[in-house]
Order: structure tokens, then C-alpha cells, then sequence
């Protein structure tokens, strides 16, 4: 069939118009499409590599061409913000020195006294004779722990019988509990057998444990302990259960929190925390 | 002065740590209790003249009583073993904890404690005191206070009287 004008109605009267009036409109579109593509393409080819090099070459050169503009940034952000950098620092920065220190101190002092003990006759003269140790006859104190504290603790019930202590702590009650609680813990959850835990050491504070029968007595010190401090505390500490903890007062419920405390700070503090090894000598 | 381990134990979630902060103001952390399985605080009271402090270890809940660490029982005074009256499961086991218990330390005062009553209508607790094996010594709500005032007096006066 044949399309004359007359069969068509007007919506495709305009349809036909359009197509007739916009043929070279769509065309020269087309084109400009086509040119405009290849325009593109030909621009990402050259200017891609523009930039990469451009890419490298900051990262190679950043220092020299900005280094000026960086550093006076810098310089001005830490001039304006000098108390907030070293209330950030300080406190990381402090506790990493100290701990350092204390850690190469033990270090040294573990190596005096192996260096004293292997001079032989002049260092067991200068031991023995003079009453002068290894590393502390080198060091005189520095380094050397500080006993804090002293509690004498029932073994598995965790009450404390008593304590002298040198520092302000928290409660002792609690602490003994606590302490023997966490003993407890360790000793289930790590140990086999007959082991027990004698040190519990953070960061600058250790705990030095020593067990009897029916009790257990824990040093609070400031400062690493050496074997040999261990070794010289342990041996003056069953001195002290012997000649002291008698069973006289062991058993005189009503005043030996107060007797045990005094022969406590009698042999081995307690005056302000700057007692050094001398409290545990 | 006399000083006294108490435990608090039970299943988990029957209000053991709401009991003892009723209680005492409590020092430690809770995280002690995920971490160790324990928290340790103390009140004390005086009781005809005496004064008594009760060293309290308020241990993690366990399922059953054989899996707590044997040694946070050693030389307690007294144990107050807890059951929640709204869970069953809480006070199933109640014959064989008792036994492991009076096994770790054998002669020891133990009470036993219903808590949450303020959760259940009277019927309902009756029906409950029914079920459980053994009859609670004391039945307390943490949430209201209900009874917990008493039911450490009550351990302390025993262990005072006992010490005489």
C-alpha cells in the first residue's frame, strides 16, 4: 500500500517532517562524534604520558621543589603546638627512657658481678673482707631495686596477717587477696606440679613471692631484680621467718598483725621508699 | 579484729556481682572476673563487739562447680552458693555443686541463696522451692536489696560465733 499524505495522521505527518528537516543535522552529528573520539584517543595518548612524568618527577623531586614551603609548615606547627606535642610525647617517651634505663642497669649489674666473681681471689677479698658486692661496690645504688612494701599473706585463704609498707598503696586486705587470687590463677592455669610463681614483674615493679607452709610473704619492689638479688632476698627473708615468725607469734591472734609488722619494719624498711638494697641486704 | 575468705559462687548470670555490690562498694574492675575468674573486696561489720571483716571473692559464673579453679575455694570461711529462681538450669545441678564443694573444703558454712525475687509472683515461688533439692537458706532480690544486708550479718555472726 501506498503512503499519500492523506493516510497520514498528524503525529506521524510531524514524525516524517522531523526526519525530512533534521537529515543533515543528524549527519554532521555523526561526524562531529566520529572527530571528536578520535581527537580524544589521540589526546589520552599524548597527554597520559605527560602526566606520569610528571608524576615521577615529583616523586623524585619533592623534597627540593617543596622542601622550603614543608619545612617552614612544619616549623610553624610546632612553634604553635609545642604543649600538645609534648603532652603526647612525654608520657610514651618518659616510661620508654625509664624502663631502657632500668633494663640496661640490670644488665650492667648482672655483668659487674660476673666480671668481680670471675677475678677470683681480689674479688671474693673485696666481698667477703671488705662487705662490698659486685656490682654495687661499681654502681654504689644506682639501679638497685627499692623495697616498697613487705605482706606476710595466709597461703590459700589470701588474708593478710600482716605488712609494713613504705609507699602509699591501695588496700592491703584487697591486695593480698587479689594477689593471692592471681597466684592461684597462674598456678592452675600455667603451672604443673609443684611450681610456684616467685616473681610477677611490670614494666618497673616486681613482686617477689617466697612460700612457707602455711603462708607466703610478697616484697614489693621498684627496679628489675637480678638472680642474685632474688638470691639475697630469699636468704633474708627465711632468716627473718626463722628468728622471727616463731610460733608464739604465729599463734597470739590478737597482737601479731601488730609484732610482725614492727620486726617487719625493725629488719627491713621502712623509712621513705629511697631505701635502697640496703633494705634487702 | 577477725578476717574471713568468703566465696560467692554459682552459675552465671544469677546476680552473684549484683549480691556483692550491694553489698560492699566495689574497688576492683569487673574485667578482673573475664580475666582471673575473680574479684576480691571486703566489708566489714561489727558484730556483739567484735569487729569482723569478710575478705569476699565474688567468682565468675561456671555451669558447674568443678570448673572453677580448686584452689580460689581453699580455706574459705564460708561460701554462698547463688541460684537464679527464674532459670532452672541455675539450680539443676545444686546436689552435685554442694557435694564438690563440701569435697574442696569439707565442713564449711555454706548458704544457699535464691536471688531475683522480684522477678517471680509468690505461686511462682512456691512452685520453685518445690523444685530445688534443697530448701535456699535465704532468698534475696539484689535488685531491690531484699535480705542481702542480712544475709552477710547472718555469715558473719556464724563465723564470729564459730571463732569463739
Amino acid at each position: 500500500m501506498t503512503i499519500s499524505p492523506e493516510n497520514l495522521d498528524n503525529k506521524e505527518k510531524l514524525a516524517q517532517l522531523k526526519r525530512i528537516l533534521l537529515k543533515d543535522d543528524r549527519e554532521e552529528l555523526v561526524e562531529l562524534r566520529k572527530a571528536l573520539e578520535e581527537k580524544e584517543a589521540a589526546l589520552k595518548d599524548s597527554v597520559a604520558p605527560m602526566i606520569e612524568e610528571h608524576i615521577e618527577f615529583l616523586k623524585k623531586n619533592y623534597p627540593e621543589e617543596f622542601r622550603t614551603a614543608v619545612d617552614k609548615q612544619i616549623e610553624t606547627k610546632i612553634r604553635d603546638s609545642q604543649e600538645e606535642l609534648i603532652a603526647v610525647i612525654y608520657p610514651a617517651l618518659g616510661a620508654m627512657v625509664k624502663k631502657y634505663v632500668a633494663h640496661q642497669m640490670a644488665l650492667m649489674r648482672e655483668s659487674i658481678d660476673e666480671k668481680i666473681n670471675k677475678k677470683g681471689p681480689i674479688g671474693w677479698f673485696k666481698r667477703k673482707v671488705l662487705g662490698v658486692k659486685g656490682s654495687d661496690w661499681v654502681m654504689a645504688e644506682e639501679g638497685a631495686p627499692v623495697v616498697e612494701g613487705i605482706y606476710v599473706i595466709e597461703k590459700n585463704s589470701g588474708i593478710l596477717i600482716s605488712s609494713a609498707s613504705g609507699a602509699e598503696t591501695m588496700d592491703e586486705d584487697l591486695m593480698a587477696g587479689m594477689l593471692t587470687a592471681i597466684r592461684s590463677f597462674a598456678e592452675d592455669a600455667f603451672m604443673k606440679g609443684e611450681q610456684k610463681v616467685d616473681t610477677i614483674e611490670y614494666d618497673r615493679l616486681s613482686i617477689f613471692v617466697q612460700s612457707y607452709p602455711t603462708f607466703y610473704i610478697a616484697v614489693s619492689l621498684n627496679g628489675k631484680m637480678t638472680q642474685g638479688d632474688k638470691s639475697k632476698l630469699s636468704d633474708n627473708l627465711l632468716e627473718f621467718v626463722n628468728q622471727d615468725l616463731n610460733r608464739d607469734v604465729m599463734m597470739d591472734n590478737d597482737s601479731k598483725e601488730l609484732i610482725i609488722r614492727k620486726k617487719l619494719t625493725d629488719r627491713f624498711l621502712i623509712e621513705p621508699v629511697s631505701q635502697s638494697m640496703k633494705s634487702i641486704e | 579484729m577477725i578476717k574471713k575468705k568468703v566465696i560467692l559462687t554459682g552459675s552465671f548470670g544469677v546476680g552473684k556481682t549484683s549480691l556483692f555490690n550491694r553489698f560492699v562498694y566495689s574497688k576492683f574492675d569487673e574485667k578482673y572476673l573475664t580475666t582471673i575468674g575473680v574479684k576480691v573486696d571486703k566489708k566489714s561489720l561489727t558484730i556483739e563487739g567484735k569487729e569482723v571483716t569478710l575478705l569476699l571473692w565474688d567468682i565468675a559464673g561456671e555451669i558447674s562447680q568443678d570448673k572453677v579453679p580448686n584452689s580460689y575455694f581453699l580455706e574459705s570461711s564460708a561460701i554462698i552458693y547463688v541460684f537464679d529462681l527464674t532459670r532452672p538450669s541455675t539450680y539443676a545441678n545444686m546436689e552435685f555443686d554442694l557435694a564438690h564443694l563440701e569435697k574442696m573444703v569439707p565442713g564449711v558454712l555454706v548458704k544457699i541463696v535464691a536471688n531475683k525475687k522480684d522477678l517471680v509472683a509468690d505461686e511462682e515461688l512456691e512452685n520453685v522451692l518445690k523444685e530445688v533439692n534443697k530448701f535456699p537458706d535465704v532468698i534475696t532480690s539484689a535488685k531491690t536489696g531484699e535480705n542481702v544486708e542480712n544475709l552477710f550479718v547472718d555469715i558473719a555472726k556464724s563465723l564470729v560465733s564459730n571463732a569463739v
